[in-house]
């Protein structure tokens, strides 16, 4: 069959040569498949294709668009519909001369029932976009053509992220046609079986984590292959000192502690990344968000936006009055104040990721709701998400840090900590000259802005960056710390949130300063112990958690709380399975096992509107989170998938309620992967890597220009920081990438894992000693046992010793109290004989009546024998006692000798 | 069920029976022969209509007992109008803990069967005034549907359960003769005695 397909598309290809006759170039890089009956006719496209320079495919291929004018209903469900372009598109674009949009000609467009949203990524911004290109990366054309002709070879297929390198003549075409590939998607609700690869498409929070924790692990396995030599040293010294020979910086700069810990944070990431295509813009306000603003949409039917808002509220003052301790008829800000109704010009309910510092001025602020923004700034101008360009931003910065030390703890894809102490030493520089090089170069590298702060410890350094911004730099030296601390606001702190804020303004204190006066124990008293002890050293200035360069993963989870909206149980399995699938995926890449399974659910809260405010969001809702704990770890999908499904079953829940699903997976323990690399496993990882190779060439071309635009750079000396192995790892996928949280763990410089290790050690001598405690407390047991035994018949001639004794002996041994109870010659208590009614009565409900028969007559028989008239008011009472429960029981009385 | 228990109950409740009828002097001594069972000298009837009778009986017990709707089995002496004199009952009643692994060569089962033997000749002396005409009928506390199901069985069809009459005179007292346990049930065996029994010692 391959071979089929390879013979008729080389066919198709030497058609296209041999007729000589191609009119233009439209279509270069468009591939199509013709499906079902269309005008004009499949071959006629075939020949149109042909003839402006574009691809046909007889068999469909993954990149093609797909020609049609109708679909059955089954086709219609089960694929993408997002490249499905109805046949004018060619046509239109023949006679149009260019390359039109293909979206325009989308065929199931409106075939829902719902409204878009605006995935679309980039714009076209043709020529000048391509100009930012060239400017940043002075390429050497030839080489890098080379060099693509070589991984051409290798893979065989087209890397259409290189294309604009390749061509270098025709890049606007080019691009146009990178543009168009990014693909305008319909909504879908989380029954269709394509929702969960589009839903991490297109989610922002997923790109944003998984991005963080993959440079996490990027920083780990950098660590981990790296000799700690660093080349590029000479280079840089020698730049920094080209720099700073004018302006001498003589001035001592003296870090707390005498270390120099750098926070460098990207100005405005998104923005500034979007804007790499878009001059036109800058000095605008900017927004980054899916939504394009100011469009009112159709009102759905169901919603209650002011409910919900309320609830939501609602649920925020509780925590804060429950966190402060006052009645709950405060008045609080949120963002969701001003929200009108869907079909209002500033309805719009989507979240602004980030915007530009003159959008900053106006008040608009990150994660404010698009309509909210629109009102304080209205010409607001939105751009899409461009997470490709994120990515490449973010590896262009973490290999440029990454050549010069790798002291470095990831925060996100825009955020580092670097520890420089050992750095400037080697370099002999000053922290000035060091700070002006850096950011010089990652402005050059990226063509975004970035601030770097410096300090003592990470608190520093992260306020101090907070100070520098926007594209500046600060040093928090050790003499100007006092002071700087005294104006920071609490908020600003790192774990202060909105609780713990309003509670400490409750007390009075807004300022670092302030709270400075409070004592540990006070403060400890109204914060609790850790938070208190992290607050009193935080303003202060202090910060003793050290950088930690080597992060252990804890956790593997995906969890989707968008779209879900199940019309059956059936659906709602289907999901789990594929949410199951998801997270076995990522277990996979992460090379761990799990032994907790977590499945978080999101359900719609009963006084909750029934269509939520955010389309297709999860609304109000009560969070339920349920686990089972395996014997043995796993990652096998099978065991995932029933154990999800059987939490999700027992929940019983309505699946119409369902607003959120996650699957979490915990107690991790990485697989040793010599022991299980089975011709299954070799299959997933190879197929993972193939993936990954176009990433990877990707940000190895821009390792090189970099190296490159360096002019100095000798590259054979230059150890390229990405190697495939690496890359392997990290594995940058687009459909299958890591989501979930990366808790770091201390563990210093030291290698490898030593964390699993000690764990296991320790449980297997808690075990060892359990045990042998266990035995020494069941020898204690049989001992005290014996003990009892051996005092017994002396405490028998005690009674009220004797009397409680009663029912914890074998009833042969009660013969013997009783007869030491009549020998003892004292006048029978009223207790005692209680006690015994009591014994004989619970005899004769457990249907022993042959011993209370026995027992019976034999107080009957000792008392006569007694002749003691203060007995016999006892045998009496004993005797109808027993009586009345065996009427109770038996419902006839007990024969009793005379 | 388990069908050990019947096995073993069906057998004791045989031995108990014809030990009854020796004791109680319902037939003359001269019609029982001695046998060993449960390591003691146990009286068996040679009678064989009496035999049939307490082999029909003991039938459709298992049957019951299977089933496990089978609460009680009572061993009335009757004078000639069938009224009954004295009751032996058997109780069975399903203990919800039991562990499998306790008796497992019902060693100690035997030991309480035997006592329950050497228990009831100790008693007997106490009994042993009957008139002469006495007779003696089977009893078994169970519900309709046992009934009618055993009423189907094929090799009980001839011989039907028969509802018992109202109970003319209810019993007094009671003298209790041993609890134990076969496997996972508990059985109570006690003596019912009428209101003005006197013992003939």
């Amino acid at each position: 069959m391959h071979a089929k397909i390879a013979k008729l598309e080389q066919q198709f290809c030497s058609g296209i040569g041999k007729a000589e006759n191609q009119l233009s170039n439209i279509f270069n890089g468009v591939s199509i498949y013709v499906n079902g009956f269309t005008v004009p006719s499949a071959d006629e496209l075939k020949e149109l294709m042909a003839k402006h320079g574009g691809i046909y495919h007889t068999y469909q291929r993954s990149d093609d668009y797909i020609i049609a004018s109708n679909l059955p209903d089954t086709k219609v469900k089960n694929m993408s519909l997002a490249k499905v372009v109805k046949p004018e598109w060619i046509t239109d674009s023949i006679s149009a001369n260019r390359l039109l949009d293909f979206k325009d000609y989308l065929l199931y467009r409106n075939s829902r029932t719902q409204p878009w949203l605006n995935f679309n990524q980039k714009k076209r911004s043709d020529v000048l976009e391509h100009r930012i290109h060239k400017n940043y990366h002075t390429i050497d054309a030839n080489k890098d053509y080379q060099r693509k002709e070589e991984f051409k070879d290798k893979e065989s297929s087209f890397i259409m992220c290189n294309e604009n390198f390749i061509e270098p003549q025709q890049q606007s075409t080019a691009l146009n046609v990178n543009d168009s590939k990014k693909t305008q998607a319909v909504t879908k609700s989380a029954a269709d079986p394509n929702f969960i690869s589009e839903f991490y498409n297109n989610s922002r929070l997923h790109h944003i984590s998984q991005l963080g924790a993959c440079f996490k692990q990027y920083v780990n396995d950098l660590r981990e292959e790296s000799n700690f030599e660093f080349p590029a040293h000479d280079e840089f010294k020698s730049k920094i000192f080209s720099i700073s020979n004018t302006k001498k910086n003589t001035s001592n700069i003296v870090f707390q502690d005498s270390r120099v810990i750098m926070h460098i944070d990207m100005d405005c990431f998104f923005v500034s990344v979007g804007l790499r295509n878009k001059p036109e813009l800058r000095g605008k306000p900017v927004a980054v968000t899916h939504s394009k603003g100011g469009q009112p949409r159709l009102k759905r039917p169901g919603v209650d936006r002011e409910t919900e808002f309320n609830l939501y509220k609602q649920k925020q003052i509780k925590k804060l009055s429950k966190a402060m301790g006052i009645a709950e008829d405060m008045k609080i800000e949120t963002r969701i104040d001003n929200i009108t109704d869907e079909d209002d010009k500033y309805g719009s309910m989507s979240e602004i990721a980030s915007c530009s510092y003159e959008a900053r001025a106006k008040g608009v602020k990150n994660g404010m709701f698009m309509g909210a923004a629109l009102k304080l700034c209205p010409d607001l101008q939105t751009i899409p998400y461009d997470f490709e360009g994120y990515k490449e931003v973010a590896y262009t910065l973490y290999n440029t840090i990454s050549q010069y030390t790798l002291d470095i703890e990831a925060v996100s894809c825009d955020e580092m900590y670097v520890d420089c102490t050992e750095l400037l030493k080697t370099l002999n520089v000053s922290v000035h000259d060091f700070a002006f090089a850096i950011r010089d170069e990652i402005k050059r590298k990226t063509g975004c802005p970035c601030s770097t702060g410096f300090g003592g410890n990470r608190l520093q350094a992260r306020l101090a960056t907070k100070q520098a911004k926007p594209n500046g730099q600060f040093f928090l030296t050790s003499d100007l710390v006092d002071e700087f601390m005294y104006n920071i606001n609490l908020r600003e702190l790192p774990g202060v949130g909105r609780q713990i804020s309003t509670k400490l303004e409750s007390l009075g204190h807004i300022t670092c300063g302030s709270l400075q006066i409070l004592s540990l124990a006070s403060l400890q008293h109204h914060l609790g112990i850790k938070v208190g002890a992290q607050l009193y050293d935080q303003c202060r200035g202090c910060d003793t958690h050290p950088l930690t360069f080597h992060t252990v993963r804890k956790s593997v989870s995906a969890e989707v709380n968008y779209g879900i909206r199940f019309d059956n149980y059936k659906q709602c399995e289907e999901f789990l399975k594929q949410l199951s699938a998801e997270v076995h995926s990522r277990m996979q890449q992460f090379k761990v096992v799990g032994k907790c399974i977590t499945l978080k659910l999101m359900v719609r809260a009963k006084d909750a509107p029934l269509e939520t405010a955010k389309f297709m969001g999860h609304g109000f809702c009560d969070p339920i989170s349920k686990s089972t704990t395996l014997q043995n770890a796993t990652n096998d999908i099978n065991i995932i998938t029933k154990e999800v499904i059987s939490i999700c079953k027992k929940q019983n829940i309505d699946p119409k309620e369902m607003r959120g699903i996650g699957i979490q997976i915990t107690k991790l323990d990485s697989i040793n992967s010599k022991q299980v690399r089975g011709p299954i496993n070799k299959f997933f990882t190879s197929k993972a890597s193939l993936k990954t190779e176009d990433q990877l060439n990707n940000t190895e071309t821009f390792c090189n220009i970099d190296q490159n635009n360096l002019g100095t750079g000798d590259r054979k000396n230059i150890k390229n920081p990405s190697t495939p192995k690496k890359h392997n790892a990290i594995s940058p996928e687009i459909k299958s990438p890591v989501l979930g949280t990366v808790k770091s763990s201390i563990v210093g410089k030291r290698r490898g894992r030593p964390r699993f290790v000690k764990a296991e050690a320790s449980t297997s001598q808690n075990l060892m000693s359990k045990f042998l405690q266990g035995k020494s407390v069941a020898n204690e047991i049989c001992v005290k046992k014996e003990s009892i035994k051996e005092q017994m018949p002396e405490e028998a001639l005690v009674e009220k010793v004797t009397t409680p004794g009663l029912l914890s002996l074998p009833w042969e041994n009660v013969r013997e109290l009783l007869r030491a109870w009549f020998d003892s010659g004292q006048s029978p208590k009223p207790c005692d004989v209680e006690l015994i009614v009591a014994y004989l009565k619970g005899m004769v409900t457990s249907k022993n009546i042959d011993k209370v028969y026995i027992l019976v007559n034999f107080i009957k028989r000792r008392i006569h024998g007694m002749k003691n008239d203060m007995w016999n008011p006892v045998e009496k009472c004993v005797v109808e006692e027993v009586q009345n429960a065996m009427l109770a029981v038996y419902g006839k009385k007990l024969l009793i000798n005379n | 069920m388990d069908a050990c228990f019947v096995d073993v109950t069906v057998e004791f409740l045989a031995v108990a029976f014809h030990s009854i009828l020796y004791y109680a002097s319902i037939y003359p001594r001269v019609i029982f022969e001695t046998r060993k069972k449960y390591s003691v000298v146990v009286y068996r009837c040679l009678h064989p209509d009496v035999n049939l009778y307490i082999d029909r009986c003991l039938k459709s017990i298992a049957e019951a007992l299977k089933t496990d709707e089978l609460h009680r089995v009572e061993f009335a002496v009757t004078d000639t109008s069938f009224t009954p004199g004295i009751k032996f009952v058997f109780d069975f009643e399903r203990m919800a803990a039991y562990d499998d692994t306790a008796d497992a060569y019902l060693v100690r089962c035997e030991q309480n069967l035997r006592a329950f033997c050497l228990l009831l000749a100790s008693v007997s002396q106490k009994f042993n005034g009957f008139p002469a005409d006495s007779s003696f009928g089977i009893y078994l506390y169970t519900n309709e549907s046992i009934e009618v199901a055993l009423a189907s069985m094929p090799h009980l069809e001839d011989f039907p359960l028969i509802e018992a009459e109202e109970e003319v005179e209810e019993m007094d007292n009671i003298m209790p003769l041993r609890r134990f346990s076969i496997r996972n049930y508990s059985i109570d065996t006690y003596i019912e005695l009428p209101k003005p029994w006197t013992f003939c010692s």
